[in-house]
């Protein structure tokens, strides 16, 4: 298998995706614009791709016709791609920096969403929103928020929250092959991170957790970025023979609620470290799924580790201090396992 | 008269805490008349017959022979014949409801094999993963690459040996759960019990097998394996009743495994020796708590010296030949002579009260006498020695040893106590150290009398002689003043024509 970055591995499932169904296309600021966005197309100079090159080479494989540049317009790009989605395309809008969702909610929250449902099953939105969360890179508080949180309290949304090269991949595929909106959010601090990646196409189901540690006496249950900080408290803490369960829903909608509660009755401690909000986050909806369906087995009460609640801070002192990070973690497990 | 009266775990002396029913004495359903046996009921020390206060019928059994209760707890309700059944429920379930009644540490399906007790009349199979049944259409092999299930219930048909593609899944894109595993065995005529949920479920004490349902602190888990201890073995004093790491600690140091075994002993079960698990009864375990507590929490300094029985014995066999209806022991000589110097040195005749922080000093030499059995170590209490002559002491103190062995002490005869003596000197044992008991603050140690070659009058000659060991509490009891305890006890023994003109010492 070869060894790829997250980035890349976003690249692939896009590039082979729009190979394999021409329906797919691209729709965003930046896809092939910045630097030497304004030469002539037979010219054939690739941009940037984007804000950290994701989409880079993409423009010179399929063209204008399915690369479409945009300005810079939220409302706009989601907007045609709900427009174009419900016409029969397959639409992979991106938002940058998925902070910015605010302008262009409408059509997502109040349309996009709500089209197979309205319509009865007669149309279908089958689009794609990409962008960055996460905080970590100083990027300060207007594009450091992860509000998947946001996105999924929308019936007729779902959620994608890929934490490795392998799951960004065959997830992305997924949604671009779903016939409901996703919304796809890419931790900017993950673009790096390499692992191994199948170069053939294949998909993974949205709705299913990836248990990362399978263990026994605590469970956590973290996404995204935060998915490797809990992997690294199981990794110490067995060691000293204390065996943690990292789960991973991979998707917030649909949420695996039965592999979340399976490995809650196994273990009866848990743990959820989320850095969407310290309010109505992704965290306390699991807790309360926990509270109502599996209370009986727990042994103590849930551990929430959120960031505070306040805007991501610019300092990056600051910043590394609001995110949750593995010290706190592991003194939650540590609590736990005293209580 | 339609109401209904409980029958409850009776507080047996001040200690008692929680009694286990160790057997009923009448079945369900009979009427007893005022006085007659209920119902045994072991307590930390004894095991004591519960009769009954009133007369009435024995309409409900809510506890089971091997249920570990807390004193007030309902064993039972009695009621006349004309109560229905579903007054006895909703009478039982307000007992369930209220919070001062636990409930009872049981599972129903499984019959308590304490040796007491026994078997309920109708013994259900005891539940273990070799007896589940799985459904003989469900066996096989789960090719996890072709399945699409949770992981927990591709774990779970791993170890039970299912083929999860026979079984259909209720999920998502047909995904299958431990509830749909579940489900299909059950729907297949199966019993297995899936669900990891046993982790916090109550289970009886009394069990000898599989103790990975106990509830438990996960280091206390952990630690128990290590130690090769069986979870069902150890108190529980941890929140919520689970076993806590101390409660392991506590027994592996009873069972001498210090952290050396540790080590040792950490290897993989199936590479250990065949054993068998012994249930702990109530009484060892509060051995085993309070004389961790003791080692843990009183600071135990010893104080070892030689005596010289050549003139005692001689004394001892004056009197027993003078007395034939007398068989006095070197054991009542030395309770007397301990009485003795207790009086001489009153600050070695004392109690430790942590809580209050004071230290009691009594007036009175009442010896606690360590008597071995079989199902442990009881400690009855020989009152106000110093007061008592050879003699009164000898009778005394055979009457106390057989009642310990009949096992009819009352909870007074070994409460209180303030100093002890344990002789092992009956196993040839030359020397050792005990532990103390609290709340007393010492306890002497006493070893074989053997003939020993000795420097007498320059001379080496053989000598009947005897080690004396004491352990003492430093936090109330200084080393010069057991130092002194024992020149004085010393004097005793070497000089017993002392202990007829001293007796009122110290009063």
């Amino acid at each position: 298998m070869t060894i790829k970055t997250y980035r890349e591995a976003i690249r692939d499932a896009l590039a082979q995706e729009m190979a394999r169904d021409e329906s797919v296309v691209l729709i965003g600021e930046d896809l092939r614009g910045g630097h030497g966005g304004n030469a002539p197309e037979e010219a054939k100079v690739e941009a940037f791709g984007g804000v950290l090159g994701v989409t880079k080479g993409l423009w010179t494989q399929f063209g204008s016709a399915r690369v479409i540049d945009t300005p810079i317009t939220e409302s706009a790009i989601i907007g045609m791609a709900a427009g174009a989605a419900v016409t029969g395309l397959r639409p992979v809008a991106e938002l940058m920096f998925m902070d910015f969702f605010g302008v262009s909610h409408d059509a997502l929250y109040n349309q996009a969403a709500k089209f197979r449902y309205m319509f009865g099953g007669k149309a279908k939105a089958p689009l794609v929103v990409r962008g960055m969360i996460g905080a970590g890179f100083s990027a300060a508080a207007q594009h450091s928020q992860s509000p998947y949180n946001i996105f999924a309290t929308t019936p007729g949304l779902k959620v994608v929250v890929p934490s490795s090269p392998y799951d960004a991949k065959g997830l992305l595929i997924q949604s671009i092959r779903d016939d409901d909106p996703v919304v796809f959010c890419e931790h900017k601090m993950l673009y790096d991170m390499k692992g191994e990646v199948p170069d053939e196409s294949y998909t993974l189901p949205l709705g299913q957790a990836n248990y990362t540690r399978e263990g026994e006496d605590v469970t956590i249950i973290a996404l995204s970025a935060m998915v490797h900080k809990a992997n690294q408290v199981a990794d110490k803490l067995l060691k000293e023979g204390i065996s943690v369960e990292v789960v991973d829903p991979r998707t917030v909608s649909p949420l695996d609620e039965e592999g979340i509660l399976e490995s809650v009755a196994s273990t009866g401690r848990v743990v959820i470290v989320d850095e969407s909000a310290a309010r109505f986050g992704f965290a306390h909806d699991v807790a309360a799924l926990i509270a109502s369906q599996a209370f009986h087995f727990l042994k103590a009460p849930v551990a929430l580790i959120t960031p505070p609640h306040t805007p991501v801070p610019f300092s990056p002192a600051l910043e590394k201090l609001w995110i949750p990070d593995v010290d706190r973690i592991e003194a939650a497990v540590r609590q736990l396992m005293e209580a | 008269m339609s109401t209904i009266r409980t029958l409850e775990i009776p507080k047996w002396g001040l200690s008692m805490e929680e009694g286990t029913l160790a057997q009923w004495l009448i079945k369900e359903g009979s009427a007893f008349s005022q006085g007659q046996d209920i119902c045994e009921i072991e307590t930390s020390k004894i095991t004591n017959v519960l009769e009954a206060p009133w007369e009435g019928v024995l309409r409900r059994l809510l506890a089971q022979p091997g249920d570990t209760l807390p004193v007030g707890a309902v064993l039972a309700l009695v009621a006349d014949e004309q109560v229905s059944e579903s007054e006895l429920d909703a009478f039982a379930a307000t007992l369930n409801s209220g919070a001062s009644q636990p409930a009872p540490e049981r599972a129903p399906s499984t019959p308590a094999p304490a040796a007491s007790a026994p078997a309920p009349s109708t013994p259900a199979p005891e539940k273990n993963a070799a007896q589940d049944a799985i459904p003989a259409a469900l066996r096989g092999e789960t090719d996890a690459a072709q399945v699409n299930a949770t992981p927990h219930a591709l774990r779970l048909a791993k170890k039970q040996g299912i083929d999860l593609s026979k079984v259909s899944g209720s999920g998502r894109e047909g995904r299958i759960s431990v509830a749909d595993l579940q489900a299909a065995i059950t729907a297949g005529g199966g019993s297995a019990e899936l669900q990891p949920r046993a982790a916090v479920k109550a289970k009886p004490r009394h069990t000898t097998q599989d103790d990975s349902q106990i509830p438990a602190t996960p280091i206390a888990r952990r630690l128990a394996s290590q130690l090769g201890i069986n979870l069902h073995d150890c108190r529980r004093s941890g929140s919520a009743g689970r076993v806590s790491r101390a409660d392991v600690e506590a027994l592996a140091a009873l069972r001498g495994s210090g952290e050396k075994s540790v080590a040792r002993t950490a290897e993989p079960v199936e590479e250990r020796a065949a054993y068998d698990s012994q249930p702990l009864s109530a009484m060892r375990r509060t051995i085993a708590s309070r004389l961790q507590e003791s080692k843990r929490n009183a600071p135990h300094f010893r104080l070892v010296s030689e005596v010289d029985l050549t003139r005692i014995q001689a004394l001892r066999r004056e009197v027993n030949s003078a007395l034939p209806s007398l068989k006095v022991t070197l054991n009542d000589l030395l309770v007397k002579a301990c009485a003795q110097a207790l009086m001489s040195v009153p600050e070695m005749n004392v109690q430790y009260d942590e809580a209050s922080q004071t230290i009691r000093r009594f007036h009175t030499a009442d010896i606690a006498i360590a008597v071995a059995l079989p199902g442990g170590l009881y400690t009855p209490i020989l009152r106000e020695a110093n007061r008592k002559t050879v003699g009164a002491i000898s009778r005394q103190l055979h009457e106390l040893v057989t009642r310990t062995k009949a096992g009819t002490l009352k909870a007074e005869d070994f409460q209180g106590g303030t100093f002890c003596i344990s002789n092992l000197g009956m196993f040839g044992i030359r020397q050792f150290d005990a532990i103390i008991n609290p709340p007393q603050c010492a306890i002497l140690a006493v070893g074989a009398a053997e003939s020993r070659a000795v420097v007498h009058e320059g001379q080496i000659v053989p000598r009947e002689r005897l080690t004396l060991s004491l352990s003492c509490d430093h936090r109330v009891i200084d080393g010069a003043v057991g130092a002194t305890f024992m020149q004085h006890l010393q004097r005793a023994i070497e000089t017993p024509s002392l202990m007829l003109v001293e007796e009122a010492c110290g009063e």
